[in-house]
């Protein structure tokens, strides 16, 4: 990997060689992809490495976030004792900053960099731009092609439409944590049903048959673009190319399903009694889908079903990099299921330091924990190798903000987990004061096997990480 | 005046509000900076800027800098810059995606949509704005799996199946035949124009090879309209480049920008015909097709996609959230809601309604359950009806449940929230996002009394930082109290009597959402203008800039010379310059 600071490197030369050639792109539909081994014939193989990121929106109550002592002996916080069941897998984040997301708005410019640690440009739309991939496409672009798919993108709330005039911001700044590359960002799917088909449906006997149309659908389809693009301008045909490159990655990933089914993998059988359960559970949820509570739907549950959706793609290999917004920044999501919640989620964010709202405030912080709990419950019991799939994943929880009453964005608060990339918890590691939240991303790649000494705005691979 | 009195809080370093003015040294930049002298004399002409604390400038240099605004507007109103702006390609959205393919299968739109993450919002807050339709790299994963799902949807109802398969090969047709006759009026829909004999050949080819692969007739059509959906010049509304500093776009192109802005859709045959004859460049020949189209059942997308997103009212299909429990209502009373928004726009986009009903209204429409919701009596059946109102309390768009459900919070009603949507979405002048650190006031309504509320918000008032906008917002709020989360009329708040008077920066007061309402009526200036900007804008596709004044000035009297009328005006915009034109780079602002 090249070690220069482009922030474009991760996508440019896909793309170069996209352009380079045209669009006459001829890919070899068939071409002889090994098929991967079936995974029960892997045993003994090293298992791969896993990274998810699970973004909470509108920062923490800032005094009941960081725990007591440094190391591995730490007392937990209130809101960190969800976790405690898990202390020996984990390391709490103390003093990074995302300093370049200052300026900006409150909210929309901290959460689009979340995972960027570049400066997002101020715009309603016409060249957003968040500096540069986030570092699950980072990841996701080493390692994409060896699974189903590249990466996967959840959350539970649709993006917001519209923008703020006044802060000059479009507002989907604050719906996406997932950057393609500076331009482009991932829009997170929030039906389970949706998720669940893409990352699972059953490859049956007429698979062969459906690929050739296929084949011959999008073969037409890249012939069909060559002619339109001698005719729009030099700015259109790089949209164009955009959507050629979708085709591309398209062609590749049916042709390994293809091969896929010709070795005769299909989904692991292991799997097969979890999936089941898990599309009973999706079939349960959308039938409850008005039951005329207080909701629209079963927050919890719908938060589950996406986690649980994360632990299984990464237990079938079906891939490595995920990102999970538990809503979007500046959710209002009503939290009156909660005992003791009245407020919705962004508003009790701004608490003024009122005793009564920063209450509400943290509950709506504990359940969040308690579902990355959740999450580590799930993919510890997930067995694989000597162990599971907990250790042999990453698993970062966290917001953009720190205190939401002051859209604070130092000292955030992070959680990370598992012992991926030979990862080992460190307990409470606590950094030098405004250490760059970058300096964590780098230190992750690097464990994902990446060679590069720079990612963000990085200063170097975070100390104190076992 | 800027130098003494502004700049030390708007500098490129504080930028207090957002506001830069450091950036707008030289003439064209500050003469484009149009939005920021809007708000600029907003707020110097009701003496809220600069803040009461600081310097004071003499009335007379106000007057000064009232009157370069002033000029400026009318240099950029003056259409001494001519520039139709840039059209950039894009893909089709996921609502036009699912529409097209209703129109040209008889695919409903709930088969395909879902496949599409909901998409963001750019330029004046649309959700067709160029900039912001990505394409993601599932983009032609989710392309495919749409298309197969609307295919599977054709095939398993008899009647859409036999409208596809309506010209089978026979003894006297070869199948050759039978697929170009089957295929080239789908191609020409699909693509908006009439297909090449080398495109037909193509899709043609692709038929044919699935027969000798060993496929139906039925497998091998089905194959070849898999292809047309997901072809780049079905999914992505490209415009040939032509070697000129703007031009006109052709016929075919037009007329798929006129079934983009009134139908979401694709044109139908009839205004390719009239596209592809020359008639579209003809005045008269395209007020024809624009009058032919907006009454036609598909012009109903103007009240769901615009006005659903230009007064947000679509929210309560999405993100609304009100407590079900607390105010007792029904599973399907936001769907209600949404129906009942719908149909008021479109009889004020399409029907007998001008354009001033949104700010007031002498009808609603209404069914039983619209009706016993609001307290309406005498209103029986589950079907919409206008209802002649007898007060100035439920019309207009601050009268649908919709929109005061979706400017509430889950347990609350907003007057802050309120008032700024009047300010933004009625008047296009939109207050600043609050400073950090500012806090909330409860929740819960049942938590906290009306009173404290309205004591809570005031202290605004007494608040430097706060005082600018929130005497703009609150007023406006305060008087729509009478309306509980979900709409309902209410007099008392936890056995409280309602304070609902309310008085404005400039010092008129009023009282209650029927003054409210005739507040808004003087302001038809300002309503004016933002509707033509929302409007215009939804129809490019773009945000509305600078060198687009001339047209905006255009839409604004034709406003006024029809009465606030909306056929005159969508006809005057389907006309404009930059609905017709097209140019590559930007065209310069001419300093002078």
């Amino acid at each position: 990997m090249n070690p220069t600071p482009d922030p474009s490197r991760f996508t440019l030369n896909r793309r170069n060689v996209l352009r380079g050639i045209g669009a006459s792109i001829t890919l070899p539909f068939l071409e002889s992809l090994a098929p991967r081994p079936a995974r029960a014939a892997a045993a003994g193989a090293t298992p791969p490495t896993r990274m998810a990121f699970l973004f909470m929106p509108n920062g923490v109550h800032p005094k009941r976030w960081t725990p007591e002592g440094e190391g591995m002996d730490w007392k937990p916080s209130p809101l960190l004792e969800p976790l405690a069941a898990h202390r020996q897998d984990l390391s709490i984040l103390t003093n990074l900053q995302n300093a370049l997301a200052d300026g900006g708005d409150g909210h929309y410019a901290k959460s689009a960099s979340w995972l960027t640690g570049y400066r997002v440009r101020k715009t309603t739309g016409r060249d957003v731009d968040v500096g540069g991939p986030s570092i699950d496409q980072a990841y996701a672009a080493t390692c994409g092609h060896h699974t189903r798919l590249t990466s996967l993108e959840l959350g539970t709330e649709p993006v917001r439409k519209g923008v703020d005039l006044q802060v000059n911001f479009t507002q989907l700044y604050g719906g996406h944590i997932a950057w393609r590359d500076r331009h482009v960002p991932l829009p997170a799917e929030i039906n389970p049903r949706t998720a669940f088909d893409r990352l699972f449906r059953e490859r049956g006997e007429n698979d062969r048959q459906t690929a050739e149309d296929t084949r011959s659908v999008l073969d037409l389809t890249l012939e069909q673009a060559k002619t339109l693009r001698g005719k729009v301008s030099l700015e259109d045909q790089r949209r164009l190319d955009e959507y050629l490159e979708t085709i591309r990655a398209l062609e590749t990933r049916i042709a390994a399903d293809i091969a896929r089914v010709a070795s005769g993998e299909n989904l692991d059988p292991s799997l097969k009694p979890e999936l089941d359960k898990l599309r009973d559970r999706i079939s349960a949820f959308e039938s409850a889908k008005d039951p005329g509570g207080q909701m629209r739907h079963d927050h919890t549950e719908h938060a589950r079903l996406m986690l649980d959706l994360i632990a299984m793609a990464f237990w079938s290999d079906n891939t490595r990099a995920a990102t999970f917004m538990f809503g979007i920044d500046v959710s209002s999501k009503n939290f009156s299921f909660l005992e003791g919640v009245h407020e919705s989620h962004h508003e009790s964010s701004h608490h003024s330091d009122k005793e009564e709202k920063l209450e509400q405030y943290a509950r709506i912080n504990l359940w969040h924990m308690e579902q990355y709990a959740y999450l580590l419950d799930r993919l510890k019991s997930m067995k694989e190798g000597e162990g599971s799939v907990l250790d042999h994943s990453m698993i970062l929880f966290g917001s953009s903000l720190r205190n939401g009453n002051a859209h604070e964005w130092k000292n955030l608060p992070l959680v990370l987990a598992g012992r991926g990339g030979n990862l080992r918890p460190a307990g409470h590691v606590v950094s030098a004061k405004d250490t760059p939240l970058c300096n964590l991303y780098l230190n992750l790649l690097q464990r994902g096997g990446l060679t590069l000494d720079r990612f963000g705005d990085s200063t170097g691979s975070l100390s104190g990480l076992g | 005046m800027l130098e003494s009195y502004c700049i030390d809080c708007h500098d490129a370093e504080s930028q207090k509000g957002g506001v830069d003015l450091a950036a707008l040294k030289n003439l064209p930049d500050a003469r484009a900076a149009m939005r920021l002298w809007w708000r600029a004399k907003d707020q110097v002409e009701s003496g809220q800027m600069p803040p009461p604390k600081k310097d004071q400038p003499a009335a007379e240099q106000k007057q000064q800098l009232l009157a370069w605004i002033a000029d400026n507007e009318a240099f950029l109103r003056s259409g001494r810059v001519e520039d139709p702006g840039e059209h950039r390609l894009r893909r089709l959205n996921r609502t036009e995606y699912a529409t097209a393919l209703q129109d040209l299968l008889g695919v409903p739109k709930a088969v395909t949509k879902d496949f599409f993450a909901e998409e963001g919002a750019g330029g004046e807050g649309f959700d067709n704005v160029g900039d912001t339709l990505f394409i993601p790299p599932v983009m032609a994963e989710q392309y495919l799996a749409a298309a197969e799902a609307a295919l599977t949807d054709v095939f398993s109802k008899p009647e859409l199946k036999a409208r596809l398969l309506a010209v089978p090969p026979d003894d006297s047709r070869p199948p050759a035949e039978a697929f170009r006759l089957t295929l080239r009026p789908l191609l020409r829909l699909a693509f908006r124009r009439t297909a090449s004999d080398e495109t037909l050949a193509r899709y043609q080819r692709v038929a044919e090879s699935r027969l000798a692969r060993g496929g139906s007739w039925e497998d091998a059509v089905r194959v070849a309209v898999k292809a047309i959906l997901c072809a780049p010049d079905f999914l992505l509304l490209s415009e040939e480049n032509q070697d000129a500093p703007f031009w006109r776009v052709t016929g075919p192109e037009l007329a798929t920008r006129l079934s983009l802005f009134l139908w979401s859709s694709l044109p139908d045959a009839a205004l390719l015909d009239e596209a592809e004859a020359g008639r579209l460049s003809d005045p008269a020949g395209l007020d024809a097709s624009v009058r032919r189209m907006l009454a036609d059942p598909r012009a109903i997308a103007l009240a769901e996609n615009f006005a659903g997103q230009w007064l947000q009212f679509e929210k309560v299909l999405t993100t609304a959230d009100p407590d079900r429990n607390r105010y007792k209502i029904k599973h399907d009373l936001l769907p209600e809601f949404y129906k009942e928004a719908v149909r008021f726009s479109d009889h004020i986009l399409r029907g007998d309604g001008t354009l001033l009903d949104f700010l007031h209204s002498d009808y609603a429409f209404l069914n039983e359950t619209l009706a016993n919701h609001y307290g309406i009596p005498n209103i029986t059946g589950p079907e919409l009806r206008q209802v002649k109102l007898e007060n100035g309390i439920r019309g207009g768009s601050l009268g649908l449940g919709a929109v005061l459900t979706a400017t509430a919070l889950p347990r609350r009603s907003s007057p802050v929230l309120r008032g700024k949507w009047i300010l933004e979405q009625l008047l296009g002048s939109p207050p600043p996002a609050p400073p950090p650190n500012v806090g909330t006031i409860s929740e819960d309504d049942q938590k906290i009394t009306h009173p404290t509320i309205r004591k809570e918000l005031e202290s605004h008032l007494r608040r430097d930082d706060c005082r600018a906008c929130h005497a703009r917002m609150d007023p406006l709020g305060f008087s729509l109290e009478n309306f509980d989360p979900v709409g309902r009329w209410r007099d008392t708040l936890n056995d409280q009597p309602l304070d609902v008077s309310a008085r404005l920066p400039d010092g008129r007061t009023f009282s209650g959402p029927a003054e409210l309402k005739k507040i808004l009526l003087t302001e038809q200036d300002r309503y004016g203008r933002n509707l033509a900007v929302k409007l215009l804008s939804y129809a490019l596709g773009r945000s509305i800039e600078a060198f687009d004044m001339p047209t905006i000035a255009k839409l604004e009297s034709c406003l006024k010379q029809n009465q606030f009328k909306a056929e005159p005006l969508l006809l005057e915009i389907t006309r404009s310059l930059p609905f017709t034109h097209r140019r590559l780079k930007p065209l310069p602002i001419p300093a002078e």
